[in-house]
């Protein structure tokens, strides 16, 4: 019994000391990417969804709810914005060659009709990021609409 | 001090469990890494580069493109994982001398969509449908490198209407005879030859 106790404080003191190691924390200061508001003119309804679905991990800004401060929640949302940023940042769409702001504009409209995004694990303590079907044919048409072949 | 411990228990439950997505594609990596190994000897690489005697410094690109096509035509996600890795390795070391300052911007410009299309086929050798959807793009970067620089031998781009519940998709290949990469066995032959490239 002795020893199960021994493991139970040592496991308290890990989850104490870890809480003191806070990831750096992803935010530009600026709330939405304006370049690519200001390029591709999505309309508010868009915008709304993009901010509340996507831009957390595909911007240099995100919104972090309290319990990101929890460790290791923190760092695995660290972890999903340093992977989603090297896929897709939409504070750099703007500055990308036409074949390459296609082929984004196409694997965006390929993973949200394939509800692969927002990741799934996401929308586990994420819920209100989910996407319905009215929101998700908006977003598809959006993104369709601007991919131009030359 | 017992609220807080259930608190936090239950928050790295929750995270834990969300790492799972990640978790998948370490595995896969590996897996794919030794699947790479056992490949070096096998014939199939030393018939590719046998095409490379032809004057295109694309011709490596090219073979290792077919070997992607031939792959996803046998529905073998992990070896069209391996031909796009080749494919990757291919495209980085092509010979940009002798380029116009014109032909770089479009190199660079292809090389770059070119990479990303051939990364993410590389990492999805457990997703042979998410792989064909890189290879739509891929093939039109091929298209237009083709187009811009030549194929150094006759290449066929062959057209097939129904994928992706009909907007349709086309590849190329050296040869007109119809294996398409984007049905594999479900639907082997859909595609006819739409233009000759050289
Ligand atoms: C929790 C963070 C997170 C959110 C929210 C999120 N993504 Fe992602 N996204 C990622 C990560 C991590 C990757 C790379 C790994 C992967 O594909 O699983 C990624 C990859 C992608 C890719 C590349 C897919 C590929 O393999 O071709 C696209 C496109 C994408 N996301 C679009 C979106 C869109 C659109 C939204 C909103 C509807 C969104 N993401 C929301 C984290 C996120
Ligand atoms: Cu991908």
């Amino acid at each position: 019994m002795k020893m199960v106790k021994r493991i139970f404080i040592g496991f308290v003191v890990i989850i104490i000391v870890i809480q003191f190691i806070q990831p750096v924390r992803n935010t530009s200061g600026q709330v939405v990417p304006q370049s690519f508001i200001d390029t591709f003119q999505p309309n508010d309804t868009i915008v709304k969804l993009l901010a509340n679905s996507c831009f957390h991990c595909h911007s240099n800004n995100t919104k972090y709810p309290w319990y990101t401060n929890i460790q290791p929640v923190g760092w695995l949302m660290a972890k999903h914005i340093n992977d989603g940023k090297d896929e897709l940042n939409f504070d750099d769409l703007a500055a990308l060659s036409n074949r390459r702001r296609n082929s984004k504009f196409k694997s965006i409209s390929e993973q949200i009709e394939q509800d692969k995004m927002p990741l799934k694990s996401y929308l586990f303590i994420h819920r209100n990021a989910a996407l319905n079907e009215a929101d998700k044919k908006l977003l598809i048409n959006f993104f369709q609409s601007k991919i131009h072949n030359n | 001090m017992k609220l807080l411990f259930i608190g936090v228990a239950v928050a790295s439950a929750i995270s834990f469990s969300a790492c799972n997505s990640n978790a998948d594609k370490t595995t896969d990596h590996s897996a794919m890494q030794h699947n790479l190994d056992t490949m070096k000897d096998m014939p199939m690489h030393s018939s590719t580069t046998s095409n490379a005697a032809t004057t295109s410094k694309f011709s490596e690109v090219f073979s290792h493109y077919q070997h992607l096509t031939f792959a996803l035509a046998n529905d073998d996600s992990k070896e069209a994982a391996n031909g796009a890795k080749a494919m990757g390795e291919a495209i980085a070391k092509v010979d940009k001398s002798g380029f116009t300052a014109d032909q770089q911007k479009g190199y660079a410009d292809l090389e770059a969509d070119m990479k990303e299309h051939t990364e993410h086929i590389t990492a999805n050798a457990n997703n042979i449908a998410h792989q064909r959807e890189h290879l739509e793009t891929l093939s039109k970067d091929v298209y237009d490198l083709t187009k811009s620089f030549g194929a150094g031998k006759p290449l066929y781009k062959i057209y097939c209407p129904m994928y992706n519940d009909n907007k349709g998709a086309y590849w190329l290949a050296e040869s007109k005879e119809v294996k398409n990469p984007y049905f594999g066995n479900k639907m082997l032959t859909c595609g006819e030859v739409q233009e000759e490239l050289k």
